[in-house]
């Protein structure tokens, strides 16, 4: 018997090497995609009788061979509780229940149930955690950003927001859509703006509010397309001359404003794989909008 | 067991500080483990001048640790009989930037990587505190600047953001009011010349930054490597005049860590942000 499990999950090259315990994620799309991705793998490989110890992650849309695990989330040892992270029976739940779509985990690829996501919520947040939770470089980088942003949790609303790439998949809000779902909100005070679309920027400028301020931490897309999309083209150094920073360090910049968003009070978004992460990072769906046609997924 | 750690110098000097820093650190760990460490920099794409003396800039007993010291000015990818045991920066080949760390002996011996955590620096037990050079200290004593605190203001890389200064002029008229003397340092020269008549200003003049910046680049721009080597041995005296401040504040229109603070940091000097 071959010591390699094939795995066939949304595209890539995805197996599980028996004898290292490793996942070997290799696809392309986002990064959360990836994640989202990476946690129902877990789950596939544990309903085949396996634990997985380690995540080889390597992101084909960024870098054509190069495991960025290390870079990004803090190694942990599986070996004396794998059992209590995860069992067969709701490794079985989790995947009868929801799977990754074009809009985070859910059930079906146009449809959303948040009911969906909190029955599994438990058991996504302790996989999140354990294979993915964010190292001390990008934890760093999220209090530097806090601090020299003076940004507060309190009376604040995050807003993440995308056309590029999105375009083909939904309806998208404009900025008057964010701000007048906001706006049902009479305590906010400060509402901070992360994009990686220099035309989102444009739109909430026109606004003239003084309460939007626009975080620029990571660069932005320079045609139609999201800005991490093909990133494989160019090279590890010709990015770090471009951009003054690594492949790398835009994927912590990116995992720093992702724990920035989720403090917040509210956090408003577009469909994407973030639909799950900041909810399962906030810990419940409360104060969070997620459009998709326009319309706010969580109600 | 054999180590060769190679320092490849490519970007700013914040950047290089904070490099020799980790790998001094890492090279402590290794020579414990009884490892005999050789450094290699590599000079290849420094930004600032070509053939310095690298002990110009920093202090050469830092440097004592190691078995040998050899200047290369073309990376080192791959070394017969070593592994690649560390690359700094992520998806890159040896020689690109920070350092790499060659064994002839990979084991499970753990090397230490500073967080990417900007300010927080400070509080990394430091097993080997890099200096600079006594040149740069003796520039520094002969300026006897006492009792100042410094404003440290750094738009994006070759950028002049004349809008970082109008968002925190409150911020420093409140900074003024409340010292005798400010150093100010930016890689923006309009945002010093903002300050630079108020006489409470200290500040530092480096040659062609009205033209050329100040920051990056400077090899693509200017030529007379006599001027690099000035340019060079003032930005380090800014960093070392910030490390004696009694505080710095700090504010960034990029929202990224600034290694030239690393030498404030690892010196314990307070960070404000403004």
């Amino acid at each position: 018997m071959s010591n390699i499990i094939p795995l066939d999950l949304w595209g890539g090259n995805l197996s599980f090497n028996i004898d290292k315990s490793t996942f070997i994620l290799n696809r392309q799309y986002g990064l959360f995609s990836n994640i989202t991705v990476g946690i129902f793998g877990v789950c596939k490989i544990k309903s085949l009788g396996y634990n997985v110890q380690n995540i080889d992650f390597y992101l084909a849309e960024y870098d054509n061979n190069y495991n960025f695990y290390d870079d990004l989330f803090i190694k942990k040892d599986i070996s004396s509780y794998s059992n209590e992270l995860l069992t067969v029976s709701e490794a079985e739940s989790f995947m009868n229940t929801i799977h990754p779509t074009s809009h985070g985990l859910s059930r079906g690829w146009n449809t959303f149930h948040k009911e969906d996501l909190e029955k599994v919520m438990p058991i996504l947040q302790k996989l999140y955690y354990h294979y993915f939770e964010n190292n001390n470089s990008i934890i760093g980088i999220k209090d530097f950003i806090k601090n020299v942003n003076h940004m507060q949790s309190n009376n604040t609303a995050f807003i993440w927001a995308r056309k590029t790439d999105k375009f083909n998949e939904t309806q998208l809000p404009s900025a008057d859509t964010y701000l007048s779902e906001i706006n049902n909100y009479s305590n906010i005070q400060h509402i901070y703006l992360q994009t990686d679309d220099p035309t989102v920027v444009s739109d909430f400028q026109q606004i003239n509010d003084n309460r939007i301020k626009y975080l620029n931490t990571i660069p932005m897309s320079s045609n139609s397309s999201g800005f991490h999309e093909r990133l494989y083209t160019i090279s590890n150094e010709e990015f770090i001359n471009k951009y003054q920073m690594s492949k790398s360090q835009y994927l912590q910049q990116i995992l720093a404003m992702v724990s920035l968003a989720a403090e917040s009070e509210y956090f408003v978004g577009y469909p994407g794989n973030l639909t799950t992460i900041i909810p399962m990072i906030k810990g419940s769906f409360n104060n969070c909008l997620l459009f998709k046609d326009d319309r706010n997924l969580i109600d | 067991m054999n180590a060769i750690i190679q320092h490849s110098f490519s970007s700013g000097l914040g950047d290089a500080i904070v490099a020799i820093s980790e790998y001094l650190h890492n090279a402590e760990i290794l020579i414990s483990n009884g490892y005999k460490v050789d450094l290699k920099i590599n000079t290849t794409n420094n930004m600032y001048y070509k053939n310095f003396d690298f002990f110009d800039f920093f202090d050469e007993d830092n440097f004592k640790i190691f078995n040998s010291i050899e200047f290369i000015n073309k990376p080192i990818e791959n070394i017969n009989g070593f592994e690649i045991k560390h690359i700094s920066y992520g998806a890159s080949k040896p020689g690109l930037h920070w350092w790499d760390l060659f064994l002839d002996n990979i084991n499970n011996l753990q090397i230490e990587i500073f967080p990417q955590s900007g300010l927080t620096y400070g509080n990394l037990p430091l097993k080997n505190n890099i200096k600079l050079s006594k040149q740069i200290h003796n520039m520094y004593q002969n300026l006897n600047y006492s009792n100042y605190s410094s404003i440290y203001l750094r738009p994006n890389d070759c950028d002049d953001n004349i809008d970082l200064y109008e968002n925190k002029i409150n911020e420093i008229i409140n900074i003024y009011n409340n010292n005798n003397n400010v150093f100010i340092c930016s890689n923006s020269y309009t945002l010093k010349q903002k300050l630079i008549n108020n006489p409470k200003t200290l500040s530092i003049n480096i040659p062609m930054e009205d033209t050329q910046g100040n920051h990056i680049y400077h090899n693509q721009r200017i030529s007379d490597q006599k001027i690099l080597k000035e340019r060079a041995m003032l930005s380090l005296l800014e960093i070392l005049i910030l490390a004696n401040s009694n505080r710095v504040y700090f504010a960034t229109s990029w929202n990224r860590i600034s290694n030239f603070l690393f030498y404030s940091t690892i010196n314990n000097i307070p960070i404000s942000y403004i």
